[in-house]
């Protein structure tokens, strides 16, 4: 079945072809997810979320655009809004421990110190890559995963994203340049 | 070309992004440059293991969809069932209030008070009593006339008994 044909059956409610569409996607979902959140856990429900998304506003998909980017779109947006939600929590559940003085705080830290004596160096600067990925401004990290992590072309991540395809070249470079810049600057430390 | 150069492309080196003139450039130097060298292949080696490890494809992946799919609308029927009553609950409150008032505002206009009487309506009312009462020989005039003539009778009965 093609896209169309799976997209058109799927809104008249065939459930046969919202599977085919689910098991053909699946895979590239899950993956997008899990370049954004790096949890296997939080992809796949991240990713679940997206497909329950995606049917119950199958009716709203135009088929302007390809149904992957539709797709990709669903999970990029989900994956932020759980980034969001997460590092509210942390914050929040950081700021609780704080205010308890809970000794769970020196045993992260002590816990924290003992991973860091013995991790490699290879592993601490792919932790501060992450890091500073995370760190991107919001257009800029997705513009990047998408390519850098998805393998999406320039025109993929321009339709994911609406916007042009300059756009996202210019985005993609600016990240790139300032996780250089970073990178250089530890490797210099080190 | 200049370590410094060099280290603002290194980046765009790696992902193969440059013309072939900077590409040949850069490798020319990074062949001479020792710390640029150990450079390139320390971000080399970061950058092109940043890929998250993919996941394959999940056999049951469809089955969790398909169960979070029916839980949502399980959920979505109970909301309904439960928020349905109370909306019935106050929609007969309402048509019931409403009709209540109605019938009030119906009854109120039935009684109209003397502000709410026009002029033109006390003429019409009075029109229609007078035409009422002579069409029963009530009339008002007749009605004195009647009165006057059995007070003369009684004055001229006074008047024989004082004479006798």
């Amino acid at each position: 079945m093609t896209d169309t044909q799976i997209v058109r059956k799927v809104k008249n409610g065939n459930e046969e072809a919202f599977k085919e569409l689910v098991d053909k996607n699946q895979e590239m979902i899950i993956n997008v997810c899990n370049g954004f959140v790096r949890d296997r856990e939080d992809a796949m429900d991240i990713a679940q979320e997206v497909f329950i998304k995606a049917y119950n506003s199958i009716h709203k998909f135009q088929e302007k655009s390809k149904l992957s980017s539709w797709l990709y779109r669903i999970a990029v947006n989900k994956s932020l809004n759980f980034i969001r939600d997460k590092k509210r929590k942390n914050m929040l559940s950081s700021l609780d421990l704080l205010f308890e003085n809970s000794p769970e705080i020196s045993d992260k830290i002590e816990d924290d110190s003992e991973n860091t004596e013995e991790s490699f160096e290879n592993e601490e600067m792919k932790a501060a890559l992450k890091k500073s990925v995370d760190a991107l401004p919001k257009k800029q990290k997705v513009a990047l995963t998408l390519n850098k992590f998805e393998e999406l072309s320039y025109k993929e991540i321009a339709e994911v994203m609406d916007i042009s395809v300059s756009e996202t070249g210019v985005l993609i470079n600016r990240a790139k340049k300032q996780l250089q810049k970073k990178m250089i600057k530890q490797f210099k430390n080190q | 070309m200049k370590c410094n150069k060099v280290h603002k492309n290194l980046i765009f080196y790696i992902d193969g992004e440059l013309s072939s003139d900077k590409t040949e450039e850069i490798y020319t130097h990074l062949m001479q440059c020792n710390e640029c060298r150990k450079l390139y292949e320390q971000m080399a080696g970061i950058w092109n293991s940043a890929k998250e490890e993919r996941i394959p494809y999940q056999p049951f992946f469809y089955t969790r969809v398909e169960q979070e799919l029916k839980n949502n609308k399980a959920k979505e029927q109970s909301i309904l069932k439960r928020y349905g009553k109370v909306i019935l609950q106050s929609a007969i409150y309402f048509i019931v209030l409403g009709m209540g008032i109605f019938i009030g505002v119906q009854l109120g206009q039935g009684v109209p008070s003397q502000q709410q009487i026009s002029d033109n309506e006390i003429s019409s009312r009075q029109e229609f009593i007078e035409a009422y009462a002579d069409s029963n020989y009530i009339n008002g005039m007749q009605l004195e006339s009647l009165e006057t003539e059995m007070i003369a009778q009684e004055e001229s009965n006074e008047k024989g008994q004082s004479n006798e």
